[in-house]
């Protein structure tokens, strides 16, 4: 029943405001009342990175870190610049794994141990603050939202290395950072920006995608990678 | 492409395996209970199934300041009760004189050592979510000698999936230099598939590639005999059965004096096990879903008789030639008309079969050998006396006898052999054959017939059964 209704919530949100081929009366009005257009964009937005992450995560076979992870950065990228954004992602996942290596040598506790390691982070970050005002470079950019995320991210990082090993942290970092470079590109696609912006309840659509998606049990794309050599073996069972 | 992505449907993947096997067969309560190895262990005691002992636990600082640091015994296993994938564990072999205890990469431990990794576990730097921890001690598994020479420096343990009641797919994990002493496949072990029926090794992978020897002593992987290994298949079940989980993978280790050892309970086993097999789990699944199965001996005659063997039925399917070990129960018959049972060698080196004279003899053919013993011909002769027997064409006065149906050059590095072949009519692998043998005259074999070359064309030989 749902399924039917919402092409028509959908297109109903696209009824045009004061302006004929402006953004949709929904977002027109709130715009009037003084909220900033960008944040709403980025509300609108997150179901649209999620639901591409889980379908990153079940039909394609990219890990990642979790869900939020990979949003987060991808939001960042948003506000900072996928440039400057990555500079400050790898300052902070490299600083972060060398003061970790630092810190096993010594006896700490957990909690205090991390703390240690993300302090060492924010010194670095600021030491990067204090080279771009130097040289006056991505002064625009400096906001502290993405960098606390970049901060949170480095704690994730680090206990999957703990819980996981090295080498499967790593992997997953570089499949979060793929991931969320895809996000970025997409959301940032004026296109997808216009779209949704005219027809803001299109993101319900998202629901019956995950609902989809969710039931989905045939392999991951990847899986028909790794498990090749097992599928050119069925073949000869059925030879028979 | 078409047939390609049918057959890829057999394979289990990660979606298939939460939705139609993980979540439908496991409740979320069972699941918390295989996550939590020492609640595992005390159940499955109780259910009077063999695990390794538990030392002691550690379940909040104030145990931790309280324990009694000094009675840890030489040797024994740390854990975190709630580990992933082996991490966080530390296995010690014994205690040096200098009060440190050996681990198995060749370093040492003290015991300050060991109380900050059990402080570590605490904190939770081995949970799933960083949520504090109980680390416990566990007594240490001694290797069986069957897997000594396989591993490094740690005990191998077999992985075994039992759906159903019935054990569908199953591998031995091997530690590795590579590993550390863990067998854990993602942290470099090595992981080799076992036919479920036999419990012999088939495929083994390392890092996800297919191998055939064991890095650095070229020792073949393929074809160990695992040891108890139905009564590894009969824990695995009674362990599922204990613990009311539907689709499991059992850990189980081979104690040297105690015997199989459950190790873990895994309600999420990995897909790797289809690479170490070389065989799609999804298939087998399907194929036990929904039996009815209440023991499990029930179990295990299910599973060989569904998955058994497969590889060799691929091997029969593809050359149409069944597969033999090489010493095989036979049957002969007799003069009379017997069937008479022994125990028989396939000898590809050989031509042509050979009987032992005294069983010769047993079967009848007592007056054939006393008329060849009569020609007086030397058992060792040179080539100019064969030569010789060639030219008086000795062969034709031995057939005249009517058992000796043809006579045999046997050449070997002793020298040649000038020997009489009889008829017999042999039971092979439940096919009969007729075929001609030669006589070895005072040699007394160790076993009584050597079937050669000549008589196996129909079979292919694998020394490892």
């Amino acid at each position: 029943m749902i399924f039917l209704l919402l092409p028509a919530i959908v297109l109903a949100s696209g009824l045009p405001g004061e302006y004929y081929d402006g953004p949709s009366m929904l977002i027109q009005g709130m715009v009037d009342k003084g909220v900033a257009l960008e944040t709403i964009y980025l509300i609108l937005i997150l179901p649209v990175i999620v639901t591409v992450i889980a379908f990153a995560r079940q039909i394609i076979g990219l890990t990642a870190l979790g869900v939020y992870t990979p949003s987060m950065i991808a939001i960042s990228f948003l506000v900072t610049g996928v440039e400057y954004g990555l500079i400050l992602f790898l300052i902070a996942i490299i600083v972060g794994s060398l003061g970790r290596s630092i810190a096993r040598k010594i006896r700490l506790s957990y909690l205090p141990r991390m703390a240690m390691v993300l302090s060492l982070v924010s010194f670095v970050i600021f030491g990067v603050f204090w080279f771009s005002a130097y040289y006056d470079l991505f002064l625009d950019q400096l906001m502290i939202f993405p960098i606390l995320v970049m901060i949170l991210i480095t704690e994730k990082f680090i206990s999957v290395q703990v819980e996981q090993g090295n080498k499967r942290a790593s992997a997953l970092v570089l499949e979060t950072l793929v991931l969320s470079v895809a996000c970025f590109f997409l959301v940032n696609w004026s296109i997808v920006r216009t779209f949704i912006l005219d027809y803001p309840l299109v993101v319900l659509l998202t629901l019956v995608i995950n609902f989809i998606i969710g039931k989905w049990t045939g392999l991951r794309l990847f899986e028909f990678y790794r498990f090749r050599k097992v599928i050119k073996h069925v073949e000869l069972a059925e030879k028979k | 492409m078409l047939s390609w992505l049918k057959k890829s449907k057999q394979i289990l993947g990660m979606n298939a395996r939460n939705l139609s096997f993980v979540r439908p067969g496991n409740s979320k309560k069972k699941v918390a209970l295989a996550d939590n190895k020492i609640r595992t262990k005390k159940l499955l005691e109780k259910h009077g199934l063999p695990v390794s002992k538990l030392i002691c636990a550690i379940k909040q600082r104030r145990d931790f300041y309280n324990f009694d640091w000094n009675g840890l015994p030489s040797s024994f296993v740390l854990k975190p009760n709630r580990g992933l994938g082996g991490e966080g564990i530390v296995v010690t072999f014994g205690k040096k004189k200098n009060n440190k205890w050996v681990l198995p990469n060749d370093k040492e431990a003290s015991l300050a050592d060991i109380r900050y990794h059990v402080s570590n576990i605490l904190e939770g730097d081995y949970s799933k979510t960083s949520a504090p921890d109980i680390a416990f001690f566990e007594e240490r598994i001694k290797i069986h000698p069957a897997f000594k020479l396989y591993s490094y420096k740690g005990i191998p343990d077999i992985r075994v999936i039992v759906y159903n009641r019935v054990p569908i797919m199953a591998m031995l994990r091997l530690p590795t230099k590579h590993s550390k002493g863990k067998a854990n496949l993602h942290q470099g072990g090595i992981c080799v598939g076992i036919d479920v029926s036999s419990g012999t090794t088939t495929y083994a992978i390392q890092h996800n590639h297919l191998i055939e020897y064991l890095p650095d002593i070229k020792l073949k992987l393929r074809g160990i005999k695992i040891p108890n290994w139905d009564e590894i298949l009969e824990l695995a079940i009674k362990a599922t059965i204990a613990c009311g989980l539907n689709y499991v993978g059992v850990d189980i280790a081979i104690d040297r004096e105690k015997g199989p050892m459950i190790l873990e309970l895994n309600a999420h086993p990995g897909l790797s096990i289809q690479l170490a097999n070389l065989a799609p789990l999804k298939d087998r699944l399907l194929r036990v879903r929904g039996l009815k199965i209440r023991t499990a001996k029930k179990g295990i005659k299910v599973a060989k008789d569904l998955f058994g063997g497969e590889i060799e039925d691929e091997v029969e399917g593809l050359t149409g030639k069944k597969i033999l070990g090489v010493v095989n129960d036979i049957k002969i018959k007799n003069k009379a008309g017997e069937w008479i049972p022994v125990q028989a060698k396939l000898d590809t080196g050989a031509g042509i079969t050979a009987i032992d004279e005294e069983f010769a003899r047993q079967l009848g053919f007592a007056e054939a050998i006393d008329y060849y013993l009569g020609f007086n011909i030397k058992r060792v002769l040179t080539k100019e006396e064969v030569d010789d027997l060639s030219q008086r064409k000795v062969w034709q006065d031995l057939e005249k006898h009517k058992d000796i149906v043809a006579v045999a050059k046997i050449y070997s590095s002793h020298g040649i052999s000038y020997r009489m072949e009889i008829p017999l009519l042999i039971e092979l692998a439940a096919t009969e054959i007729n075929l001609n043998s030669s006589v070895i005259i005072r040699e007394h074999l160790k076993y009584p017939i050597i079937i050669g070359r000549r008589d196996l064309k129909k079979f292919l030989i694998d020394p490892t059964k």
